[in-house]
């Protein structure tokens, strides 16, 4: 028998190689080398990263060369511009854990190998047609997270948090994988497009067996988007772990597990069809319960939990529309990720530096009180923020949306688009109601001088870059947009 | 002239920013930002002024147009250009910036330097509103401009600004996404396959489609005027916001809406205006009434003047739904002239609250004996407000009762109550507040205008009286544009539903001749 060699396109790899050797050097860095040199550690992270963004951005994904190891590695459009989304939620991540006080104490070695490892797991999920990849890649980056979430492991929340997300998270996981299972069991294959072919010539195999494997990788996707009824985990989660990885968590699994969410259900195609309905229930569940709940959270990271799942909420609507709108619907699933990416780590940079500011550590809304009088700068960068989270022009959260209402209107989805825009006015109202505290109320006490923290110059790298992309991707969305859409020429 | 209107939309956002580096002097070094902004809002004034001077009278054409692409993708394109609807509009609020600046000068002390740059910002966003020639590109502005003026009534109102803050920002946002829903509707559903508003105009669009999209227009256009359910936004707004947020707020805001009603709504979607128009001029008419009975019983002054627009653009939509050319142009002057009085009226409430700290009518009382000049400024402007003949409100409104009577007498009678009614909540707050003996110690004393306020007040009464006395230039600017839009308005409606239109037609005619004729 011939043994067929895999082709292998090591340039395509090269984004995901990176960040796993750096994740190797900062672990060895820190135990031999350097110990507790933080500066040195953070600067090998973000060189890893910076370095994987930059062969992301000059590499052209060619139609041709896509697929590695028979497809279980795929280097499309798709892959390309999830890869800039997750490099970039990583790389603020970094900064904000540079200049997050709580983190000071904790071994940094261990902290940003596991960032670097997690990003490496988000990369692979989204970079494959494989179901076996997409699965790995899940456990890579959960486990990883799982062990963030409770970094602090002195804070009680932070141990619950932990707790919470690994029971929760590691029976989601068995969904997925039982999910993949029973697809496997109805069609033979793991991998996508083979499974399209034989659902295709075959349609006995589009049983019940089939679509139960569906239903529960829905599951098991579910939970790692955070989408109603799956959500549950997610604001305690969130509110425990340090802000630094809160906020990647709020991006990085979004975008791979939505990334899976997309290839599963596109190349299921027809016979994924009767999904459309439950993806739509999840849509409005999601938008409508989480809105509906923010807006009494008194806490601002918890807000910002709830906020992150009504943005699920609002992907959720593009995944409907992935089917009768399939170009619109997911360049303006891409599109609206990397905008994401910017107004909700810029939003939770500035709240990790208002905690640093107070004894207490604390991120409620109160604290915030007056901050326009003593910090402008940063409490208009938050204001830029939230301004672009509700989606009003002109940020980058206003054409987000448009792209995925357009999308949603194009799909033929009337009342989906208007509930969705009827809870982004919802949505407004706790957003600004962070500028009204900021803008609009007298300081309280509580803030104490001190001296600023050594890596608050990182803060403010990550504050300028995501309040410039915010704008930028509002105003100025021409190259970006063309180069969503160039995302999803190939992909499938 | 080539960028004028760009030159004109972007100045005084470019001057906000400029603002950034300026230093923010609380007390002695505001002087310089205040008078940077006023700089700034004077010279875009003068910029409008010379495209007024350019702008041809007797064209119906869009002039002065620009187009560049943006979002070539969704056939987005930043196009923008000035009629003689939107002409007007612009000048008012080009005119209405600077007054509202002069004026904040000792009315502002905290935060002048976001203050004034929430101001220029804001000027730019309605500038664009006015301008804008692409769906997308007119939404941007229409809701752009929310924050900033969702800051100046949150930051430097009254008591209770959050609250009114806050309702006007939900208000207004619950209908504009709804907007923006029809407008990405319509551009899948129309073929036309670009964000352009002209082009939309010659695309008829699918008449079992209309009512859906006018409705969505017409919720977010009738909570901005507002049309009378939709108006409770309208005196929290108002009461709280600084007196220059109110001069904008009623100067130029609402105008939006009715301005959105005369651009985008009727004319994209006349079938369904024309099965709207009963129900809208019911509202309009139930506005008048309601506006002027609410006006009347109020005590605060302030409250007093901003349900008195509520009744004022009752008559503008009136005239608008009248289809007719009178109805048209008069609602064009209408919502110039209504800025104008109702602006320099907050500007005088504004006067005797920087004094007295109060707007309580029963607070006052022969202010004629204490202050003479302020109160013929008074005088003046709300017999302007009123109707009187020889000053501006007359003419607009006049003109919409003519025309609400040549589509059915019955709406020019009940409309016609509404003057009566103005007249008696004004004159009665007159004479509470200006006549008479002093009846409270504290109004001894008051001082009459000063500088600042004869500069405040000056443009505005020149423009009361120029506009009462010779309003021609203003009407052969707009009629060519009002004409162009009653024909674009009745021509579609002809083409879907033919019987009970022709009349309608004929009398526009009718009229068109008589105008000639004149």
């Amino acid at each position: 028998m011939e043994i067929v060699h895999p082709t292998i396109h090591w340039g395509y790899l090269l984004p995901v190689i990176l960040p796993v050797f750096g994740a190797v050097l900062v672990l060895m860095w820190d135990a031999f080398l350097a110990k507790g040199e933080r500066s040195v550690i953070i600067i090998i992270t973000l060189m890893t990263l910076a370095a994987a963004l930059g062969v992301t951005l000059g590499a052209r994904a060619l139609p041709g060369l896509a697929a590695s190891f028979g497809g279980m590695y795929l280097f499309d459009g798709f892959t390309q511009f999830l890869y800039v989304v997750i490099l970039f939620a990583s790389i603020f991540s970094v900064l904000i854990a540079a200049a997050q006080r709580e983190l000071d104490d904790t071994p940094a070695g261990e902290y940003f190998g596991l960032i670097l490892f997690a990003t490496s797991g988000m990369m692979l999920m989204a970079a494959t047609r494989n179901l076996l990849m997409i699965f790995v890649g899940l456990e890579v980056f959960s486990l990883s997270l799982y062990v963030l979430a409770g970094y602090l492991r002195a804070r009680p929340e932070g141990n619950e948090a932990s707790l919470k997300y690994f029971l929760l998270g590691s029976f989601a996981s068995g969904f997925l994988l039982y999910g993949m299972a029973l697809v496997y069991g109805a069609t033979g294959s793991v991998d996508l497009i083979e499974i399209a072919t034989r659902l295709h010539e075959n349609p006995a195999s589009r049983g019940a067996a089939f679509l139960m494997g569906l239903g529960f990788m829905v599951v098991g996707l579910g939970f790692k988007v955070a989408a109603a009824p799956f959500y549950m985990w997610t604001p305690d989660v969130y509110e425990g772990a340090p802000t630094a990885v809160t906020a990647f968590m709020s991006v990085g699994p979004k975008a791979a597990a939505f990334a899976a969410f997309f290839r599963v259900f596109l190349s299921a195609g027809d016979a994924g069809g009767s999904f459309d309905t439950v993806f739509w229930v999840m849509a409005v569940l999601t938008m409508s319960l989480a809105n509906l709940v923010a807006i009494w959270q008194s806490c601002v990271k918890r807000m910002l939990a709830y906020s992150s799942i009504a943005h699920a909420g609002y992907l959720m609507v593009a995944l409907v529309a992935s089917r009768s709108s399939a170009e619109l619907a997911t360049s303006g699933f891409l599109y609206y990720m990397l905008v994401y990416v910017f107004m909700n780590m810029g939003a939770f940079c500035v709240l990790t530096l208002i905690s640093n500011m107070r004894e207490d550590g604390g991120t409620k809304l109160d604290n915030l009180a007056g901050l326009a009088s003593f910090r402008p700068g940063l409490a208009a960068a938050m204001a830029v923020f939230m301004v672009s989270l509700s989606g009003l022009p002109p940020t980058g959260g206003f054409v987000a949306k448009f792209h995925v209402f357009s999308a949603a209107l194009n799909g033929g989805y009337v009342w989906l688009t208007v509930i969705a825009v009827l809870n982004s006015v919802v949505a407004v109202y706790y957003y600004l109601r962070l500028v009204v505290v900021m803008y609009m109320r007298e300081p309280q006490g509580g803030v104490v001088k001190r001296a600023p923290h050594p890596g608050w110059s990182y803060a403010v790298a990550a504050l300028v870059l995501a309040v410039a992309s915010t704008l930028q991707l509002g105003i100025f969305p021409s190259s970006v947009l063309d180069f969503a859409h160039r995302s999803t020429v190939f992909f499938n | 002239m080539p960028g004028i209107i760009t030159s004109i939309l972007f100045l005084p956002m470019l001057g906000g920013l400029l603002l950034l580096f300026a230093r923010e002097g609380e007390r002695k070094g505001s002087g310089g930002v205040r008078a940077f902004a006023l700089a700034v809002s004077l010279v875009t004034f003068a910029l409008s002024a010379v495209m007024y001077m350019g702008f041809r009278p007797g064209f119906a054409d869009m002039q002065f147009v620009e187009e560049a692409a943006w979002i070539p993708r969704f056939g987005i394109s930043y196009k923008v250009g000035v009629d003689g609807i939107s002409l007007l509009l612009v000048m008012l609020t080009t005119i209405l910036t600077p007054v509202a600046i002069l004026f904040s000068f000792e009315d502002v002390r905290k935060k002048t330097r976001l203050y004034y740059m929430s101001l220029l910002f804001l000027e730019t966003g309605m500038l664009g509103v006015f301008f804008a020639l692409d769906f997308f590109l007119f939404y941007v502005f229409w809701e752009g401009m929310l924050i900033p003026m969702y800051l100046i009534i949150g930051v430097w109102g009254g008591g209770r600004r959050i609250y009114a803050a806050v309702k006007f920002f939900l208000y207004t946002m619950a209908g504009s996404v709804l907007m923006l829903v029809a407008i990405i509707w319509l551009y899948f559903t129309s073929g036309v396959g670009t964000f352009d508003i002209l082009a939309h105009f010659r695309e008829p669009v699918d008449a079992a489609l209309q009512p859906w999209l006018f409705a969505a227009f017409a919720i977010s256009f009738a909570i901005k005027v507002p049309i009378f359910p939709f108006h409770t936004w309208l005196p929290d707004a108002h009461v709280e916001a600084p007196t220059a947020g109110s001069v904008i707020l009623a100067g130029v805001l609402l105008k939006m809406g009715t301005y959105g009603f005369m651009r985008l709504a009727m004319p994209l979607f006349p079938t369904a205006a024309r099965e709207f128009a009963f129900l809208i001029i019911c509202l309009a008419l139930v506005g008048i009434i309601y506006g002027a009975l609410m006006a009347m019983v109020q005590t605060d002054v302030k409250k007093l003047v901003a349900y008195s627009s509520v009744s004022h653009l009752g008559f503008v939509m009136l005239g608008l739904f009248s289809f007719n050319l009178l109805g048209a142009s008069g609602s064009v002057i209408q919502m110039v002239n209504h800025g104008i009085s109702s602006g320099a009226l907050f500007l005088i409430v504004g006067f005797i609250y920087s004094r007295r700290h109060t707007r309580q009518i029963e607070e006052f009382g022969g202010l004629l004996r204490v202050m003479p000049v302020f109160s013929t400024f008074f005088i003046i402007t709300a017999l302007s407000s009123i109707g009187l003949p020889g000053l501006n409100g007359f003419v607009g409104e006049f003109t919409i009762l003519l025309g609400a009577f040549e589509r059915n007498a019955w709406f020019a009678v009940i409309a016609a109550t509404g003057v009566v009614l103005s007249a008696v909540y004004m004159l009665w707050m007159l004479q509470r507040v200006l006549f008479g003996e002093v009846s409270v110690r504290a109004n001894l004393g008051l001082a009459d205008m000063n500088r600042r306020e004869w500069l405040v007040m000056l443009p505005m009464v020149a423009l009361m009286f120029w506009i009462g006395l010779y309003p021609k230039p203003l009407f052969n600017r707009i009629e060519p544009s009002a004409k162009a839009w009653l024909t674009q308005v009745n021509r579609r409606v002809l083409r879907v539903e033919k019987a009970p239109e022709r009349k309608l037609q004929k009398s526009a005619l009718a009229f068109e001749q008589r105008v000639e004729v004149k």
